[in-house]
């Protein structure tokens, strides 16, 4: 059994753009230590606003290196406007598909762009205005802020059609931020 | 490309006379429970088998029930001795289970299993070097204990648990003692009477020989209610018919185990000993996980620091050494290794951990070899590594 496909591993084995980049003027850093990742990215956008350079550093498995090796690829050449739009599947689908309990790694990466790209911008992370709740699929708040907003409360529906709460923590992490969603938008009467 | 096998806590490959043996065990089609010559020459194999494993534990062929995996083994024991309606009134009437917290899944996961039909199940905690905490587990001890299983050796870091000394705090009390041995047993001598141990698990594919074949060895004097329900097989505890070719295996490995079991833990501890010492020696901030308890010879658990396992592990594999890893991301939980975090362990060295385990076709070379592509791998991640590049700052 491999669960990683040849590109996955190529990136990996030889990762692109890995390093500090000295003359980034955008860096952004997530994960921690405990969950096992760390992704730091840094980018280097000219006046046109397009980001010229890109470099990791990536304390992980090795779809977490060959996720953030693959993003710097996908990132370099590109309007920072265009490639702040990067999804988590297009880095997933562009390392020729990732396992389930992977995907996270592919959230991570553009996680890790959405902050370096704040961070050139000179705002204020925190103010995301739609933050990824299941971390582990990549699922965003709007995603499931819309199936809420279309009468479901039911946590296994609501998984069933947005993927959140499915990958390898089942829902460990984010089942909690759902209910709450559910509620407020519900109310706590019952 | 060179390859080089360091995974036989996982599993190790079958002995060429093991193998042979069960070839041999093929041509014997016969229903072990048959009174003709077909069935007679079948029993005759198992139970031969049934000798030699017995012998190989100081125990009573009668005493030896053959499953069809340790995790079977583990699972009647514990299911069959708390079932409720068992015979067992030890078992059903006394409320508390006590296993450590760094049993096998099959353990674990079992004996957990046991709170959804109202036992009490303690995890007993170990020390930093993983081996049981002696006086948490005798003040768990109460007269409502039913059960006690703590495994012999730990299949993760090799810290042999005091098993005689947990014999001891349990005797006279009349309490079902129970040892997951699948990675003792063949390594280490193991006498179950003078251990007064009441059952021991183990497996035929830790000690080169085939998947899909256990035993329980069970004290003649203890019930246990059975799993598999059916015919009268293995002294009714275990029905279905024999897997003759396959228990004929585990004999011919527990013979040959024990036959060698001096000679390989004596060559694989001082090779086990050379190799840390080179990785602690070439490689800065490695560090032995377990170093300070006795632990079995061929097992050695290193975290590498600032970097994680799983890429470690697919790293070395492209060397075409195959090792295992406690960290999360390789068994796609949250959590890394539960055996490393018993031990105190941060999260971030347990993710960077590896568990390299010798075997009987494990060379010096292969070792050297390991050592330098280990070398080349954890400076390329460490490379990578942001939190190596911290580390660097801060010097």
């Amino acid at each position: 059994m491999n669960q990683y496909s040849e590109i996955l591993l190529d990136h990996f084995r030889n990762p692109r753009n890995v390093g500090e980049l000295p003359d980034a003027n955008g860096v952004g850093e997530v994960g921690n230590e405990a969950c096992g990742d760390i992704m730091k990215l840094y980018i280097k956008v000219n006046d046109d606003g397009i980001i010229e350079d890109a470099r990791f550093e990536t304390f992980g498995c090795a779809s977490a290196i060959a996720s953030s090796s693959i993003a710097t690829e996908m990132i370099i050449g590109k309007p920072v406007e265009e490639a702040i739009h990067l999804s988590n599947k297009a880095i997933a689908d562009a390392l020729g598909g990732m396992p389930k309990h992977k995907l996270h790694c592919s959230v991570l990466a553009v996680d890790a762009l959405a902050r370096a790209v704040a961070d050139y911008r000179g705002e204020a992370v925190a103010d995301s205005p739609d933050p990824v709740i299941c971390h582990c699929m990549g699922v965003k708040k709007s995603t499931i802020l819309d199936v809420i907003e279309h009468g479901i409360e039911d946590l296994d529906e609501i998984a069933e059609r947005t993927e959140a709460m499915t990958g390898a923590c089942g829902g460990e992490r984010c089942r909690p931020v759902i209910e709450r969603m559910v509620k407020d938008f519900f109310g706590d009467d019952k | 490309m060179k390859r080089v096998y360091l995974d036989h806590n996982a599993t190790t490959p079958i002995h060429p006379e093991v193998k042979a043996a069960m070839i041999a065990a093929m041509e014997v089609y016969g229903n072990a429970s048959s009174h003709h010559s077909f069935g007679r020459e079948a029993h005759t194999l198992i139970e031969n088998a049934r000798k030699t494993v017995a012998e190989g534990l100081g125990a009573e062929p009668e005493e030896i029930i053959f499953t069809s995996c340790g995790s079977e083994s583990n699972n009647l024991v514990i299911k069959g001795v708390t079932c409720g309606n068992s015979i067992c009134k030890i078992g059903c009437e006394r409320s508390e289970v006590i296993i450590s917290a760094i049993e096998h899944p099959s353990v674990l996961n079992t004996a957990k299993c046991l709170r959804g039909e109202g036992k009490t199940v303690h995890l007993c905690p170990v020390d930093e070097d993983g081996v049981v905490k002696l006086d948490v587990l005798e003040s768990l001890i109460s007269e409502r204990t039913a059960l006690v299983s703590i495994m012999y050796a730990n299949n993760e870091t090799g810290a042999i648990q005091p098993i005689d000394k947990i014999a001891n705090l349990i005797s006279g009390r009349d309490i079902i003692f129970h040892t997951d041995a699948v990675q003792a047993f063949g390594k280490i001598p193991i006498n179950v009477k003078e251990l007064n141990l009441d059952f021991l698990s183990l497996s035929g594919h830790k000690i080169y020989g085939p998947k899909g074949v256990g035993a329980l060895y069970k004290r003649k004097t203890r019930k246990v209610c059975p799993l598999i329900h059916g015919g009268h097989h293995e002294f009714n505890l275990r029905a279905g018919t024999e897997n003759t070719v396959h228990i004929a295996g585990l004999g011919k490995a527990v013979e040959l185990s024990i036959s060698d079991m001096d000679s390989e833990w004596q060559r694989l501890g001082e090779l086990r000993n050379w190799f840390e010492a080179e990785v602690i020696r070439r490689i800065p901030e490695s560090v032995v996980n377990g170093e300070e308890t006795s632990r079995t010879a061929h097992t050695s658990n290193i975290s590498f620091r600032y970097i994680e396992g799983e890429s470690i592990l697919y790293d070395l594999d492209f060397d075409g050494i195959a090792v295992s890893t406690g960290s999360a991301c390789s068994s796609g939980s949250l959590e890394p290794s539960h055996v490393l975090l018993a031990m105190g362990m941060d999260h971030g060295r347990a993710h960077g951990s590896i568990r390299f385990s010798l075997g009987r076709s494990t060379t010096k070379e292969d070792l050297a070899y390991t050592v330098d592509a280990l070398e080349k791998t954890v400076t390329r991640l460490r490379n990578m590594s942001p939190l190596y590049r911290d580390s660097m700052r801060k010097g």
